[in-house]
């Protein structure tokens, strides 16, 4: 199989990325400002999470699938 | 005056680390150029972080978001985050074979991977002729940033000073200089940029307030596709891929993986990255809104002012001069870092016979050129945004990315072969300048976007039909 294809170990760990990735393209939000949460527009904020998620994502992934070796 | 003083404390406060770096460094060139792989994790995520960040992180995001609005901390902030998997992707395994193989430089790598001299200069000369330009308008934002501040000091003088600081400070120390200078660097663009938002939200009557003024003055601002409709999807989709192939493929970012003392450093990196985004690069884009609704008005062509001229507005002096010496901080450690990662390509990859000189000496001279080739540009009243260099600097994220194939295919496709790479970085480099002269069309995305899909693409085929080398044949 190509490198690039996820195997059952990794299968799981490509699915969160990805679907972070796609939360990022946020095209349901085009188009809105409101509501405003302390004058920002919620998509702000939701950009602003989903941001600090991938912090979470990546503190995961290095621990309990990032292993040392080669 | 403030910012005069503080400036040359700041040069001055560089010039001795890069001297202390120079005491710590042993003649050996992987000490030189790569510290001898030991940044551990706080000065790794630093030096990573500050050499990213460069001037177009402090005034380029302002300057944007006052014309298009906040779609340009979705498109840099989240772009940037999940563009760190590519220290896991990239980073993991170049630090692996670095150390292993004792590669100093990227297209080293690439090179040895496929035994292909012709494939290593090939990605060497493509991550040179788009940093070189870049290099440059570094230096050219130094000057006009001095001259701006201080109204007195042309911005040739200042730019030349900035250019000859840099010089010193990483001809002395090196990687360990560049990594010990970058860390402060960080320091004062993180503490610069949040005192500038601070005491502006303060003036504007609180954060709710200067976003509602904001919002009364020109509500585009706060929606997608924003002013003048620039955040179409498929800019928006475009811009979000760009990063993950496009950061990881600058030389000095690169060779930055080489100089983890272990992999525990790449994680943290990794792990703050989206931290430190999130925040950072959200203050500038608002400043850049927050000028509408104090009723700042910005000539066409220069609204990369517009966050000095707000903090000049509503901050005190003391603090105008120091978040002005945190944006020329963003920008020096982007100079620097590129300035050591081209010299050591130049004195590494290039197959110079050196027989009567060492590698750092031949190195050093290399920086030292470098150096003069910028200050050439200043002296010859060089404009960044004309010409061929002109078209280099608009096009150096794109022609970068077309590499991240190329480097991803060395580092885990064993069907890859050299005749592949070359191919996917020849037509993708040359597919660039079709898509942005417009002879193919882009359909609205960027024309990276699809130079990456036609590198990758071309790659794969280009693979298959050679043959790749015998002991990756199983």
């Amino acid at each position: 199989m190509p490198f690039w294809i996820p195997k059952k170990s990794n299968f799981l760990w490509y699915l969160l990325f990805v679907g972070l990735f796609l939360l990022s393209l946020d095209f349901w939000n085009w188009g809105q400002s409101e509501p405003l949460i302390l004058g920002l527009p919620f998509w702000v904020i939701y950009l602003l999470v989903l941001t600090l998620s991938v912090s979470l994502a990546f503190y995961a992934f290095s621990r309990f699938a990032w292993r040392d070796g080669k | 005056m403030i910012f005069l003083v503080l400036i040359v404390l700041y040069f001055i406060f560089l010039i001795i680390l890069g001297v202390a770096a120079h005491k710590k460094t042993k003649k050996t060139p992987e000490d030189y150029f790569l510290a001898n792989r030991t940044f551990g994790p706080v000065l790794l995520f630093f030096t990573l972080a500050a050499t990213n960040f460069s001037a177009f992180t402090f005034l380029g995001f302002a300057g944007k978001a006052y014309t298009s609005g906040f779609g340009q901390y979705g498109i840099m902030g989240f772009g940037t985050a999940i563009m760190a998997i590519m220290f896991y992707v990239i980073g993991r395994k170049v630090w692996i074979l670095g150390k292993e193989k004792k590669y100093i430089t990227p297209p080293e790598l690439i090179g040895d991977r496929f035994n292909s001299t012709s494939l290593r200069l090939l990605f060497m000369i493509v991550m040179v002729v788009f940093t070189i330009p870049y290099l440059a308008v570094q230096a050219i934002g130094a000057g006009i940033l001095i001259e701006y501040v201080t109204g007195s000091i042309g911005w040739q003088i200042g730019a030349i000073i900035t250019m000859i600081v840099i010089m010193v400070y990483v001809l002395s120390g090196g990687m360990r200089g560049s990594g010990w200078t970058d860390v402060i660097q960080g320091v004062i663009m993180i503490i610069a940029m949040t005192v500038a938002v601070i005491f502006i939200a303060v003036n504007l009557g609180g954060f709710e307030n200067a976003n509602t003024l904001a919002y009364s003055a020109n509500p585009d601002l706060f929606t997608r596709p924003g002013g003048n409709d620039y955040f179409l999807p498929q800019i928006w989709f475009s811009f979000m891929i760009l990063w993950i192939f496009a950061d990881p493929m600058f030389p000095q970012i690169f060779s930055r993986f080489y100089t983890a003392k272990d992999q525990k450093s790449l994680k943290h990196s990794m792990i703050l990255y989206p931290v430190v985004v999130s925040f950072l690069f959200l203050f500038p884009v608002l400043i850049g809104i927050w000028a509408h609704g104090a009723g700042l008005s910005v000539i066409t062509g220069q609204e990369d002012k517009v966050l000095p001229m707000m903090v000049e507005k509503f901050a005190p002096p003391l603090v105008y001069a120091f978040v002005m010496v945190g944006a020329l901080a963003a920008l020096m450690s982007t100079a620097d870092s590129q300035l050591l990662s081209l010299s050591t390509m130049l004195s590494h990859d290039v197959p110079w016979k050196k027989h009567w000189i060492s590698e750092i000496t031949f190195g050093k001279i290399l920086i030292i050129m470098l150096s003069l080739f910028g200050i050439w540009f200043v002296i010859g009243g060089y404009d960044p945004n004309e010409g061929i260099m002109g078209t280099l600097v608009k096009t150096t994220f794109s022609g970068l990315a077309v590499l991240c194939p190329t480097a991803i295919a060395a580092l885990y496709w064993h069907r890859a072969t050299k005749y592949g790479c070359i191919t996917s970085i020849l037509i993708g480099e040359f597919s660039i300048f079709l898509f942005q002269f417009n002879i193919l069309p882009t359909f609205g995305f960027l024309s990276a976007i699809w130079a990456i899909a036609i590198a990758i693409i071309v790659l794969i085929i280009g693979s298959y039909v050679t043959q790749p080398r015998p002991q990756y044949l199983q």
